[in-house]
């Protein structure tokens, strides 16, 4: 990565992808390859499924960089992680015979339908921090996020695996979350000094 | 509060807070997430919340272990970026609005759209399109696929009134799910801070059915087969799009048929 490049923002990058900057585009997976490779081999447990995955999410960085949201706040690496899980989720789901499921991906942008206020501080968490936090989940919520974020199973799924009444399943999702969020997003963190 | 259409069961606002987490996470039916896609535009607290657990869930990838990608990935993506021939396929327009939007609007939907426009033309267009295929013995049936027995999925003919045809581009009506799909994997990106929303409309109402998915081309949503004619896709201000066309549409489909889907 060239030193220019390197020291863009996310957002200047992005916006230099949206115009076709190819090299603004590298600079990208430069960023980004090494958590989104660990990403799809978390979900998918296959190098050559994980390598496929990552690229294929790449390319749709470089095909729908002009439709992300450029309001302020909004994050480009949660954005590229979201693609990369959306492509390995799918290739999951079509290695388990659940590809007539791969439509609840289509709709994750409409996810995106509002920016949250902590959408900056979310920018500046590192792995440890989100490690810690899952570790302090009580032992059936963090299953419950786990199941549906890096196994792919919906929640009715996750009902049938942990042999546990749908709104269990839909309550301990819901308190998982919220207990994550109380935890990642505490005050401290909002100071600006954290830098990217 | 409701959030399906008529004729369906009702639900209220209490079983989309219900869905959020899941949703936010991916754990949703299709089934599931259409409705909740359908009720977002319509409901201010559940895109707050839907905000507070994506963030959440856009942390969680942080938590694997980093691994190094094969080195030659990082030269395949270049060499697939420089041959891009993007700005040669069909774009959207970008032209001035054709209808102007209303001074206030109160609720997002219905809306009454505006008078002296082209909207009324490409409906006319579209029921017409059918009516050809129709006659030539090419209706939507034709479409079903083959097989012992028949499908519940027919497609439906598109057309591209503002350029060049998508020939990726689908739309599917699923009679057993009452899923209504929409999808284009290599549909052109808007303009920054624009998006594509969906129509249906309602009699001579274009009623909003939020937006597709600019990540994968992607839209989905749960209808009632009776209440909507005309299905169509402008290009609108993002990320929710509009309470009404601000733009002439760059797809447009009839979803009659005989006898009515």
């Amino acid at each position: 990565m060239g030193s220019d490049l390197a020291a863009r923002t996310d957002m200047e990058l992005l916006q230099a992808v949206a115009a076709g900057d190819s090299a603004a585009f590298i600079a990208v997976y430069d960023r980004y390859n090494r958590i989104a490779f660990g990403l799809a081999y978390r979900i998918l447990g296959d190098p050559s499924l994980a390598e496929e995955a990552v690229q294929d999410a790449f390319m749709q960085v470089w095909r729908r960089a002009a439709t992300f949201d450029v309001r302020d706040g909004a994050n480009v690496r949660g954005w590229v992680l979201t693609i990369v899980h959306h492509r390995a989720i799918d290739a999951h789901r079509r290695s388990q015979r659940h590809a007539d499921r791969q439509v609840t991906l289509d709709e994750r942008l409409e996810l995106r339908s509002l920016v949250d206020t902590w959408e900056v501080v979310a920018q500046r968490l590192d792995g440890e921090e989100v490690r810690e936090a899952l570790d302090l989940l009580p032992e059936e919520q963090r299953r419950a996020v786990e199941l549906a974020y890096f196994g792919g199973l919906t929640q009715k799924e996750i009902a049938e695996r942990e042999a546990a009444p749908l709104g269990t399943v839909k309550g301990r999702l819901r308190l998982g979350l919220n207990k994550l969020r109380t935890m990642l997003m505490t005050d401290d963190r909002q100071s600006p000094s954290r830098g990217d | 509060m409701t959030g399906m259409d008529r004729g369906q069961v009702p639900v209220d606002h209490r079983y989309f807070e219900d869905l959020l987490a899941a949703a936010a996470l991916d754990a949703l039916s299709p089934e599931e997430h259409a409705q909740l896609v359908a009720h977002l535009p319509t409901c201010r607290p559940c895109q707050e919340a839907t905000g507070r657990m994506r963030v959440i869930v856009e942390s969680l990838p942080l938590a694997v272990e980093e691994r190094e990608p094969p080195a030659d990935l990082r030269e395949r993506l270049l060499a697939e970026v420089g041959g891009d021939t993007r700005a040669q396929q069909w774009q959207p327009p970008v032209a001035p609005p054709a209808i102007a939007p209303l001074p206030q609007v109160p609720e997002p939907r219905p809306v009454a759209p505006g008078r002296g426009t082209a909207w009324p033309v490409w409906i006319a267009a579209a029921a017409a399109i059918l009516l050809i295929g129709l006659l030539a013995g090419v209706g939507i049936d034709r479409f079903l696929l083959d097989g012992d027995e028949p499908s519940s999925v027919r497609e439906i003919a598109l057309q591209f009134p503002a350029g060049e045809p998508l020939t990726d581009a689908s739309l599917s009506w699923d009679e057993d799910a009452r899923l209504l799909r929409f999808s284009a994997p290599d549909i052109p990106s808007t303009p920054v801070g624009q998006v594509y929303q969906v129509w249906l409309f309602e009699d001579d109402t274009p009623l909003p059915f939020g937006v597709v998915d600019a990540g994968t081309g992607e839209y989905a949503t749960v209808i009632d087969p009776d209440r909507y004619h005309t299905f169509a896709i402008t290009v609108e201000p993002g990320p929710l799009g509009s309470p009404q066309p601000t733009s002439d549409p760059v797809i447009v489909a009839s979803l009659d048929e005989p006898g009515g889907a």
